[in-house]
C-alpha cells in the first residue's frame, strides 16, 4: 500500500449520526415561545456571533463562510432559577443535524446567558461546503419542543 | 469533536484516538469500545486530529530519548480566543499506553532564540506531520488576530520538542503534507499561497499560482510509479476548484477543473488514473488525473445531501459520508466509479 493510501484511511469523515428532528416551522424564525414552569414563565433567545479570522466579532444572522473561526451561539434564558440543562440543536442547509450541544447552567431569576461555540474554519463546514441557511433550535430541560429557533445564513466563497 | 478521529496500532489490536472540543483526548479499544485512557489538557479544545509516532519507526536517537514500549501522541490545541487563544496555543506529546504528557511545547512562554521574548501560537487545525526521519514534528497554526505570527512550527521531537524553525505569512486551517521523497512540506493558507518549506535547508518559499482562494485541505502528490502524472500535486480550494500542479515550483497548472458550477467540492483523494472528490450537489466526481476531465459521476444516496471526503481501505473501494451520517461504501471497478 503506498503512503498515500495509508494515509487516506485516517480521513473518515465525522458526521452526525442522528436523524433528522421533524420541525414544524420550516422558517426557522420562532423567536421564544414562553414556557411554563414552576413559579411562572420563562423565555429563551437566540442570537449569534461570529468571529472572523482576525479576532473581529459580528452580530447578526448572516455570515461570510470565508474567515470564519467560529459561530458563537448566544442563549439568553430570562426569568429563569436553579439548575438546569439546555439543549442547542444545530441543523445543516440541507436540514440534517450538523451538531448537539448539551449543558448545565445555574440560573438566579436574573437574565443569564449561555455561549456555544460552533467552530467552523477547518471543519467539515468547510470541507463539505456546507453554505446556505442553517436553523439553530434551543430546548430547555427535558422539553421536547423547543423555547426558540433561528436561523443563520453562511455564504458561499 | 469537530475533527478526525485517528486509528493506530496499539498492543495487540488498534486504539482510535481522538481529541474534542473540551480538551480530552481519549483512546478506545476498537475491537471492545473499551476506554484505554482518558486525558484532560491544558487547553480549551483539540480540533485537529491527533497525529502518532510509532515506536517502530523510530529513529536510534529517538529509542535513546523515549526508552521503553510506548508510542508517542501528539495532539496541538484550539484554544478559545475569548480567552487567549490567539496566542496561548500549545502541542502536547503524550505516552500512548497512559495517555500521560511527555512535554508540552508552549512557545509563548519560551525564552530562547528565536523567541527570546515568547512566540505567540494561534489555534491549530490541521493535523500535525511527523517526519519519521528526521524525528520531526511540523505544525501549522493560524496567524494571530493581526495575521503577522508564525503559522508553520518545526519541533525536534529527539529534543524533546524544541523549536527548530518557524515561519510568519501565512494563516492555516489544513493539515500539512510532505512530498515523497522528504525534500520539501508543502501547505496552502486561506490566501490561497502554497507554502513550501525546504526540509534540509529550512528555508520557505511561496506559490501565488491559486492566490485568491482559500485552500481546502491539503496537499496531495500523485506518487504513481510511473506515468505522465507521477509528481503532480493535487489540491481543492474552498471555491470548489480542484487543481493540478506539475510542481510544487510551477505557476501554471495542469489544469484545472471545476466540477460543481454552483457549490463546492470536498478533499479529493486521487487514485491511479483519477482523482475523485464530493461535490455539495450530492455527485461524486471522477476527473482524469492527466487532463482534469470529469469522466464519470455517481449520484451518492438520493443526491441531496453534500457529499464529504473520500477515502479508501484497499484502493478497490471509496468510502464516503453524507450530511445525516451515512457512510457509503463505492466498490470500483479497474479503478472507475461504476
Amino acid at each position: 500500500m503506498s503512503r498515500r493510501w495509508g494515509a487516506a484511511l485516517a480521513l473518515l469523515l465525522t458526521v452526525g449520526a442522528t436523524p433528522p428532528a421533524a420541525r414544524a416551522d420550516d422558517e426557522c424564525v420562532q423567536q421564544s415561545r414562553r414556557l411554563r414552569v414552576a413559579g411562572g414563565f420563562v423565555e429563551g433567545r437566540l442570537s449569534f456571533v461570529g468571529i472572523t479570522a482576525n479576532g473581529g466579532t459580528q452580530v447578526g444572522a448572516e455570515f461570510s463562510g470565508t474567515g470564519l473561526r467560529e459561530l458563537r451561539i448566544v442563549s439568553a434564558w430570562t426569568d429563569l432559577e436553579e439548575d438546569h440543562q439546555q439543549r442547542v440543536e444545530v441543523f445543516s442547509p440541507d436540514g440534517e443535524l450538523y451538531q448537539r450541544f448539551t449543558g448545565a447552567f445555574t440560573a438566579t431569576g436574573r437574565p443569564l446567558s449561555v455561549t456555544t461555540r460552533l467552530p467552523a474554519d477547518g471543519t467539515s463546514i468547510v470541507d463539505a461546503g456546507l453554505y446556505g441557511a442553517w436553523c439553530v433550535e434551543l430546548y430547555l430541560d427535558d422539553e421536547e419542543a423547543p423555547i426558540a429557533r433561528r436561523r443563520f445564513t453562511l455564504t458561499a466563497p | 469533536m469537530q475533527g478526525y478521529v485517528s486509528v493506530f496500532p496499539f498492543g495487540a489490536g488498534d486504539a482510535l484516538i481522538a481529541a474534542d472540543q473540551t480538551g480530552w483526548v481519549s483512546s478506545v479499544d476498537t475491537t471492545t469500545g473499551a476506554v484505554n485512557w482518558v486525558r484532560k489538557l491544558g487547553a480549551d479544545a483539540v480540533q485537529a486530529a491527533v497525529s502518532v509516532y510509532l515506536r517502530t519507526g523510530f529513529t536510534a536517537a529517538m529509542q535513546t530519548a523515549y526508552p521503553g514500549t510506548y508510542d508517542i501522541v501528539f495532539a496541538a490545541t484550539m484554544n478559545n480566543t475569548a480567552t487567549g487563544g490567539f496566542t496561548n496555543n500549545k502541542v502536547f506529546a503524550l505516552h500512548s499506553d497512559t495517555g500521560a504528557v511527555l512535554w508540552r511545547f508552549n512557545p509563548l512562554a519560551l525564552r530562547v532564540a528565536p523567541c527570546t521574548s515568547g512566540c505567540p501560537m494561534d489555534q491549530v487545525l490541521g493535523q500535525p506531520w511527523v517526519d519519521y526521519e528526521r524525528a520531526r514534528l511540523y505544525v501549522v497554526s493560524r496567524d494571530g488576530s493581526a495575521g503577522t505570527q508564525n503559522g508553520i512550527w518545526i519541533l525536534n521531537i529527539v529534543a524533546g520538542g524544541t523549536l527548530l524553525a518557524r515561519f510568519s505569512g501565512g494563516d492555516f486551517t489544513t493539515a500539512p503534507s510532505v512530498l515523497f521523497d522528504n525534500s520539501a512540506l508543502l501547505v496552502g493558507d486561506q490566501a490561497g499561497l502554497l507554502h513550501v518549506v525546504d526540509l534540509t535547508t529550512l528555508t520557505r518559499t511561496t506559490n501565488a499560482v491559486a492566490s485568491g482562494t482559500a485552500f481546502k485541505g491539503f496537499v496531495w502528490e500523485d506518487v504513481n510509479d510511473a506515468g505522465p502524472t507521477v509528481g503532480r500535486l493535487y489540491f481543492v480550494t474552498t471555491d470548489g476548484t480542484v487543481w493540478c500542479l506539475p510542481d510544487a515550483s510551477s505557476t501554471s497548472t495542469c489544469w484545472t477543473r471545476k466540477p460543481v458550477a454552483t457549490g463546492t467540492v470536498s478533499q479529493l483523494l486521487p487514485g491511479a488514473t483519477s482523482l475523485w472528490a464530493g461535490g455539495s450537489n450530492g455527485l461524486l466526481y471522477q476527473l482524469d488525473l492527466v487532463s482534469g476531465a470529469v469522466t464519470r459521476t455517481l449520484t451518492v444516496g438520493a443526491g441531496t445531501l453534500s457529499v464529504g471526503p473520500v477515502s479508501t481501505e484497499t484502493t478497490d473501494e471509496l468510502y464516503v459520508g453524507t450530511t445525516d451520517g451515512t457512510l457509503y461504501k463505492i466498490t470500483l471497478t479497474n479503478g472507475s466509479l461504476p
